[in-house]
């Protein structure tokens, strides 16, 4: 990694606004053995309060709104957010559904965006590594 | 050597006292550094996280976990919220028989 190492872990907190699980399923997957996201201290946090990115899933359904920009807002500076899946990045198959307030960006500010129906979890760590860097820059200013 | 005293249940010096203040703070600024201070103050980046949604008003505060002790022993905090006059003059009073107590058990207690 080119990017200067955060003088900390990076901490990440997961948001699901509506996702049908896919993507869930997908960043539980980036930290199995397998794959393993701790080994770089990256870890999945239980409040926003303690995070440094925010990891959204799912099109933002009508409830998840305010609960999605209140938990955007609890975050502590600076933050990167990141979007992962076509659900979060474009409404994915409910685009224009009664239903839906989405895309994420809509709501909160998007840095990452990860494509994918699910993302593989190789899609979802470069992601993760983005925001560090940008994490890194916004560090920096 | 000056201000040492000894006593049978061991010796007092205030230099070790400051010595060991000294250390305590240090721990505790140490601990204190550990923490997160990229939080802005008068934003909702300082409101408890409640799963998305406003913390209500009026909920089960940490504070009930005590309610059973504070119960139990009412009658015993029912006399030392007596105690607390808000007079200065009572709290000096209680200070200086405190002292007095502490150096009469020391001196009786006898050193060596």
């Amino acid at each position: 990694m080119k990017a200067k190492a955060l003088n900390r872990s990076l901490w990440v907190f997961h948001v699901n606004t509506g996702s049908c699980n896919g993507c869930d399923i997908e960043i539980v997957a980036a930290m199995t053995p397998r794959y393993d996201l701790e080994r770089f201290g990256i870890k999945l946090v239980g409040s926003p309060r303690h995070a440094d990115v925010l990891l959204v899933t799912g099109p933002v359904t009508r409830d998840m709104k305010k609960k999605l920009k209140l938990i955007y807002d609890q975050t502590p500076d600076p933050k990167v957010v990141m979007s992962v899946g076509n659900c979060g990045n474009s409404t994915g198959v409910f685009y224009e559904s009664y239903n839906i307030e989405g895309p994420i960006d809509r709501i909160v500010p998007v840095d990452i965006y990860v494509a994918g129906c699910p993302p593989r979890p190789e899609a979802i760590i470069d992601g993760v590594v983005k925001a560090w860097k940008k994490l890194e820059e916004m560090k920096k200013k | 050597m000056t201000g040492l005293l000894v006593t049978s249940s061991g010796y007092w010096h205030p230099l070790a006292w400051l010595a060991v203040m000294a250390l305590a703070v240090i721990l505790a600024l140490i601990i204190r550094s550990f923490g997160n201070n990229r939080f802005r103050k008068g934003t909702d980046q300082q409101v408890p996280f409640y799963s998305g949604n406003r913390a209500p008003e009026g909920r089960i505060k940490s504070s009930n976990l005590y309610w059973g002790f504070f119960t139990a022993m009412e009658k015993y905090f029912r006399w030392l919220r007596r105690l607390h006059t808000g007079i200065v003059n009572d709290y000096v009073y209680w200070f200086v028989l405190v002292m007095v107590i502490m150096l009469a058990a020391v001196m009786l207690g006898g050193g060596p």
